[in-house]
């Protein structure tokens, strides 16, 4: 994204919030955290280029007091890194993260710690993130200790007051954490997390390393410790259903970028962006109609976020491409010349092995001039699902042909030439408003 | 009712550690019919994993299969067994605990497969994925070939481990045989990867979650199995590829007509993809029927609980219905003689003491349940104060409720 949008995204920023009477508690802004692979001091001096890994790729989006922001997305999304950049646990690439309208990165001396204690945050995996040689008692009076709060006695009696609190009994303070199950260790996650009276909380996973019942028992205990102590959520979580029981507004995440947010009602009930559809029609539901429900699945894997796709990043799974004005074609033949475009792009054919044509040679063409049709023809019975209407074989017999000489880029320019979607060409842009969507669909 | 192929009945699986006997699976009874899909359905450490394993044979010490019987239906295999084994053999039906273990594992991977939770831990990552595939056609290829030896190990200077080093040293070389690799190269269509010979070059770290979840069910199905034993199939994955990986199952099954276990502790994926489901908790299964008679004429107090723990998609519950308290311990001397459910019970009585058997609820004998509501008309009075049977010892059940 260059700058010019940045600041124009700034600018537009500025004038919603100035527009919402309530300030919001956290707000983030562009914000950005590469990774980088080949990035060692050897690295450099072999000259390799480092590869950014783009987790996270220019976010925006507010968390109001009171309420229960959701991120959702699949697996290397970057959900959890997005979670832990926000906390100023990550050193963000780029991007501002304001708590309580000040700049978290930008924090010193006694504000720094002061956020701190504001923000806190329950991880994942109860099993690995308590110490196991701490009582629990300990675990849960440390952060207490690091920011000096009230006498010894006191920090005692608040550690039994919040194991009292979050559904354990005062006298196991002195007990470790391999004497608990997964679901009490969840507990105690959740008590460490509140011994210093947050107002904002991340919950990364919460529940995914427990089981249904007991996932139940800590999303009761979290929405009723919400209400009392008039806490702020951001949750983080791949289970659609813990995000619609417990959730306010969603953030639906895919390779780094936010494609829609919104109430959790409207997004459930009315998902506008392909992408949520496609993940709300995955989920399998617990009744006896599931067996007849029609869905539709996606194809393919998610692309690795070193390359993503230009554009849309969802394009290349996107059941709702958008084709090039001028043409006419159903959605399932587009989609699956689109798939075929991205083979051509990345060379992804193995030519000899799919055509008993074409033979490997030192130099001279692949194919024999007589034979080319016959590799034409093996090439779409291989990788083409669909039958295609005679106009549009023929531009792709042409391209195909090219690969006759191994010419991959004369193919894919062919290919571009006709085929080439407004998806590809342009990213979409997050819009405004309570339920925005980044799809060209629906910014029309 | 159509034939049945499996008969497992009073299966029991013990682990034999320091802390004593744990009973991971006992009095376990099942009757698979041919072609159905069966889910087994529980949470951790009720055991359903355990059970898989006993099925194949695979339990590792310290565990054991300490009694009961696994009955297979195959009359070529109960035709080879009778004059060796007279005493195993019913009919078509052959005991499979009562053979040796030589026998049994000549139906390894060529009657029963499996597909396990995690397919990155699961292949070997030294060995392209081709020929891991390939190697399970050649199991099959010589379990066919010599079906009287009781042995279907890979043999043969093909898969010596001479063969296997030069394989690793020389990449001219090749661990498998053309027409084995032939055939794997069609597994791997078949289950719908792109590609697949040039994929089936390529090693397990070249391959993505669902793709490698993909290439172990084209193993699993190398030998044509009867019975298909999936273990969670899909926990691993995200929410649009295990739809992709169910919706294969289901043209697979539909397919080959195998019959298909399926273990999961989700209740989604049982209802997309199950006939009939069996509830799992502590080791046996509480409550069992089509999946109409389970999700929809729920009688078991933990069947219940688990289907009220479940967020629902489609509209909120204003509270989740959680089940009180933690599973409970497995330990021999700390599990007495009653129902196992009781100290978490929202309806739990006096009666709860002694171990109800299982009752049926319906007259078809289709719907049986293990426990004493679906025997007797239930009074709310009866009902003792929640918690009243927790075993003092067990630490963990202190404050496991948060009401």
């Amino acid at each position: 994204m260059s700058s010019d949008q940045m600041s124009e995204e700034t600018a537009e920023q500025r004038t919603r919030t100035d527009q919402t009477a309530e300030q919001p508690l956290v707000r983030v802004e562009g914000l950005r955290k590469y990774f980088y692979e080949k990035d060692s001091l050897l690295d450099r001096l072999l000259g390799n280029e480092p590869v950014a890994v783009r987790a996270v790729d220019g976010l925006r989006f507010d968390v109001h007091p009171g309420e229960t922001l959701g991120l959702v997305g699949e697996s290397g999304c970057g959900k959890s890194t997005t979670g832990e950049t926000l906390l100023h646990l990550q050193e963000p690439t780029e991007g501002v993260v304001e708590f309580q309208g000040e700049n978290v990165y930008e924090l010193e001396g006694a504000d720094k710690n002061a956020f701190r204690r504001n923000a806190q945050v329950v991880f994942q995996d109860p099993f690995s993130s308590l110490d196991p040689r701490m009582t629990i008692g300990k675990t849960i009076q440390q952060p207490l200790d690091v920011h000096d709060v009230g006498t010894a006695e006191e920090r005692r009696e608040k550690v039994q007051e919040l194991l009292e609190r979050v559904g354990l009994s005062a006298d196991q303070i002195d007990r470790y954490p391999h004497e608990f199950s997964g679901g009490q260790r969840q507990r105690i996650g959740i008590a460490r997390a509140l011994a210093l009276e947050p107002e904002f909380v991340v919950l990364d996973e919460p529940t995914s390393a427990l089981d249904v019942s007991v996932q139940a028992q800590v999303l009761n205990l979290l929405e009723d410790l919400q209400d009392d102590f008039g806490l702020t959520y951001l949750l983080i979580s791949h289970d659609l259903s813990v995000i619609r029981h417990i959730c306010d507004r969603v953030a639906v995440m895919y390779l780094g970028e936010i494609v829609e947010i919104g109430l959790v009602e409207e997004i459930f009930q009315n998902p506008t962006h392909p992408y949520t559809e496609a993940l709300l029609a995955s989920v399998p539901r617990a009744s006896t109609d599931e067996r007849d429900r029609e869905r539709q699945t996606l194809s393919g894997d998610v692309p690795s976020p070193r390359d993503p796709p230009s554009g849309c990043r969802f394009r290349t799974r996107c059941p709702q491409v958008i084709p090039p004005d001028e043409l006419d074609l159903d959605q399932p033949v587009y989609r699956d010349i689109m798939n075929l475009r991205e083979l051509v792009e990345r060379e992804n054919i193995s030519l000899e092995l799919v055509s008993s044509h074409a033979e490997a040679t030192d130099e001279g063409p692949l194919v024999d001039e007589a034979h080319i049709d016959e590799f034409v023809e093996d090439i779409k019975a291989a990788v083409l699902e669909t039958a295609l209407p005679p106009r549009e074989e023929a531009v792709i017999d042409e391209a195909l042909a090219h690969l006759a000489t191994e010419d991959w880029d004369g193919a894919a320019e062919i290919l571009k030439d006709r085929y080439e979607s407004l998806c590809e060409r342009e990213s979409p842009s997050l819009g405004e408003g309570p339920h925005p969507a980044a799809c060209h669909l629906y910014n029309e | 009712m159509s034939e049945t192929i499996l008969e497992i009945d009073d299966l029991s699986t013990q682990f034999f550690t320091s802390e004593g006997k744990v009973n991971a699976v006992h009095g376990f009874d099942l009757e698979l019919e041919r072609g159905e899909v069966f889910g087994i359905v529980g949470e951790s450490g009720s055991g359903k994993s355990v059970t898989a394993l006993s099925l194949m044979d695979l339990v590792e010490s310290p565990g054991r299969i300490t009694s009961g019987s696994v009955g297979y239906r195959n009359p070529s295999f109960a035709e080879n067994m009778r004059t060796s084994y007279p005493d195993a053999v019913d009919g078509d039906l052959v005991d499979l605990r009562a053979i040796p273990e030589d026998a049994r594992r000549s139906l390894r991977g060529t009657a029963f497969s499996m597909i396990f939770q995690d397919p990155e831990s699961s292949f070997n990552p030294s060995l392209t994925v081709g020929e891991q595939i390939a190697e399970a056609v050649e199991v099959q290829q010589r379990a066919t070939a010599m079906p009287r030896s009781g042995r279907a190990k890979t043999r043969g200077p093909e898969y010596s481990l001479g063969s296997y080093l030069m394989s690793m040293a020389l990449p001219s070389k090749r661990y498998v045989t053309e027409s084995s690799r032939a055939r794997a190269i069609e597994l791997l269509e078949t289950v719908g990867i792109p590609d697949p010979a040039q994929r089936a070059d390529e090693y397990p770290h070249e391959y993505s979650g669902g793709m490698l979840q993909r290439a172990m069910i084209a193993q699993a199905l190398a030998s044509e199995p009867d019975v298909l034993i999936a273990d969670e199939p899909t926990t691993a994955l995200d929410v649009t590829i295990q739809a992709q990986i169910l919706d294969l199952l289901n043209e697979l099954q539909a397919e080959t007509g195998m019959t298909i276990l399926l273990i999961t502790h989700n209740l989604g994926v049982v209802a997309r993809m199950c006939d009939r489901v069996g509830v799992m908790y502590a080791g046996e299964i509480v409550e069992r029927g089509t999946l109409e008679d389970v999700f929809d004429d729920t009688v078991h107090p933990y069947t219940k609980g688990l289907l009220g723990s479940v967020p629902d998609l489609e509209g909120t519950a204003d509270r989740l219905q959680a089940i009180s308290g933690n599973v409970p311990s497995l330990l021999d001397h700390e599990m007495g003689d009653r129902c196992y459910f009781a100290d978490r019970c929202p309806k739990a009585m006096d009666t709860c003491l002694e171990k109800p058997r299982s009752f049926d609820v319906d007259a078809d004998g289709r719907h049986s349940v293990t426990c004493y509501l679906a025997e007797e008309n239930y009074d709310p009075d009866r009902a003792l104060e929640e918690g009243r049977f927790a075993s003092e010892g067990a630490v963990s059940d202190v404050g496991g409720d948060s009401q």
